[in-house]
């Protein structure tokens, strides 16, 4: 249990108006230094090689950044560029590169946002696939409330897509994470033994409890109904309070 | 004309975005577009081996779950149901590509094939009609099987039934400029390798496929990529595909109905 890293997202660390008071690599545990490593991890997808490199190769590197981009519908392209092209408040702290978005729906020459602009949502995917793609990440990690800022929709496709980025460069990576939004657990492909959800709750006593959801039969019966989500709001998943 | 509500249930993300670009050429104005999507249910079940790694339904497998989620045992029309009060959509959309009738209920979810076996309706209709060319039978027969889901809920004056053939990729490539090096052999809406050919397109012309597994699925991207010309292109489009001037007649139709005209009759 050396290499392992907690990670609790911030917008504003994020963003970059703060500076993270817990700087890694990648990202920070607060998700400082976000462009920097997304203009890592997308040199590393998209920038190959044509002579050291098969098409197969680069044919998945564009799907990885595809699969980032399209859980951000509005988002043309993401590009990181250094922090000096933009015309930034002096007051804004900065690190040496800010992400830049093209959105789809405005106009040419007035379709360019930064990372401070954005909603916060497009900065969580971000962070999410640069946890899971980048390989100087740790071997173990957790995220607190992943789900951050995230529409319901996206929360799903999201944790979808978590497995498939795991599984597709980091295999040996385990990913922990909490949530409290129902849509999340929507997206976990539970057939799969290699992802597990977790229950957590308090028993009477007081004492912290956590249980794996099984797909029993029973469960699988009542999940050809209902959806995990609805389960867990109805109670029958457990982990929910007494209110 | 004020701003419609279009909801659209689509196969894939994909054919979500053509199908929208073929609306803002249709009709004028800004348009509220609805993508709609049954709720993930049966994912603690093993997929299907051609499964993309989604948990939500996929392509054909989840329009056919949507429909089965919509009828109702009472019958009436589509557009009543109590699912859509919310959203109000003047306009309801549903989309399958026309090679679905040459598919089977086993390549969706155990549920689903279990909900199919039930229902007795198959995508291909025994004895399957004539492959494509002609384009009209197998796109008939799978209208009758898709408005087969839905039984006895009927689909209503507002409702418009897209299917392009074989798939949606033939709009795509009708809409693609005339020195574009697209190799189509035969009927454009007959072509089953439309998308191996879109792929072999040189540079932005090029509509890529992203592999899972030993399969190839679509990206959204790739399709979004040619929106704007799919949109500027639309009476070219309906001028080569029998199946997009289909769809655009009885859209026009659906918003006369509405008493709003106004659409694009071009």
């Amino acid at each position: 249990m050396q290499d392992y890293a907690i990670y609790s997202p911030n917008t504003r660390i994020l963003r970059g108006d703060d500076p993270d008071p817990e700087p890694s690599r990648p990202v920070g545990l607060f998700g400082g230094r976000l462009a920097d490593a997304m203009d890592e991890l997308m040199s590393r997808l998209l920038d190959h090689d044509p002579k050291e490199s098969t098409q197969e190769q680069r044919d998945a590197g564009e799907d990885l950044y595809d699969d980032i981009l399209e859980l951000i519908d509005w988002a043309e392209s993401v590009a990181p560029e250094t922090a000096t092209r933009h015309l930034l408040s002096p007051s804004v702290s900065r690190g040496s590169r800010v992400l830049r978005f093209t959105d789809r729906y405005m106009a040419d020459g007035r379709n360019q946002l930064t990372g401070y602009d954005v909603n916060e949502g497009a900065l969580y995917v971000l962070f999410a696939a640069v946890l899971c793609l980048s390989p100087s990440a740790p071997g173990l990690l957790a995220v607190d409330n992943l789900d951050q800022a995230l529409n319901p929709r996206s929360a799903t496709r999201l944790t979808e897509r978590l497995a498939v980025w795991l599984k597709a460069e980091s295999p040996d990576r385990q990913l922990l994470f909490t949530t409290h939004n129902p849509a999340v657990i929507d997206g976990l492909n539970l057939a799969d033994d290699q992802i597990r959800l977790f229950a957590v709750e308090r028993n009477t006593s007081g004492h912290t409890r956590c249980e794996r959801i099984v797909p029993t039969p029973e469960l699988l019966a009542l999940n050809r109904e209902y959806p995990l989500s609805r389960l867990w709001l109805m109670g029958n998943l457990g982990a929910v309070p007494n209110v | 004309m004020s701003s419609l509500t279009i909801a659209v249930v689509a196969e894939e993300q994909a054919d979500q975005v053509v199908i929208e670009a073929t609306l803002t050429a249709m009709v004028p104005g800004d348009l509220r577009v609805l993508r709609l999507q049954p709720e993930p249910t049966g994912q603690l079940e093993a997929g299907p081996a051609n499964a993309t790694p989604e948990v939500r339904p996929q392509g054909w497998c989840g329009v056919f779950e949507w429909c089965l989620k919509y009828r109702r045992g009472e019958g009436g029309d589509l557009e009543d149901h109590p699912l859509l009060t919310a959203s109000r959509p003047d306009l309801l959309i549903l989309h399958l590509d026309a090679d679905v009738a040459d598919a089977k209920y086993t390549y969706c979810r155990k549920k689903i094939v279990a909900e199919a076996a039930a229902l007795g309706a198959l995508p291909c209709v025994d004895p399957c009609p004539p492959p494509c060319p002609p384009v009209q039978p197998p796109a008939d027969a799978l209208e009758i099987v898709l408005r087969s889901w839905l039984s006895p809920t009927a689909i209503g004056p507002c409702t418009v039934i897209c299917i392009p053939s074989k798939a949606i990729d033939s709009w795509v490539a009708a809409a693609l400029p005339d020195d574009s090096g697209i190799k189509i052999e035969g009927d454009i809406e007959c072509d089953p390798d439309m998308p191996a050919r879109l792929e072999a397109l040189r540079g932005k012309l090029a509509v890529k496929r992203k592999r899972v597994g030993q399969y190839k699925h679509k990206r959204s991207s790739e399709y979004r990529k040619h929106a704007t010309r799919i949109t500027a292109e639309w009476s070219r489009i309906c001028e080569r595909c029998s199946q997009a001037r289909r769809f655009h007649k009885d859209l026009l139709s659906a918003v006369e109905y509405l008493g709003l005209g106004g659409a694009s009759s071009r």
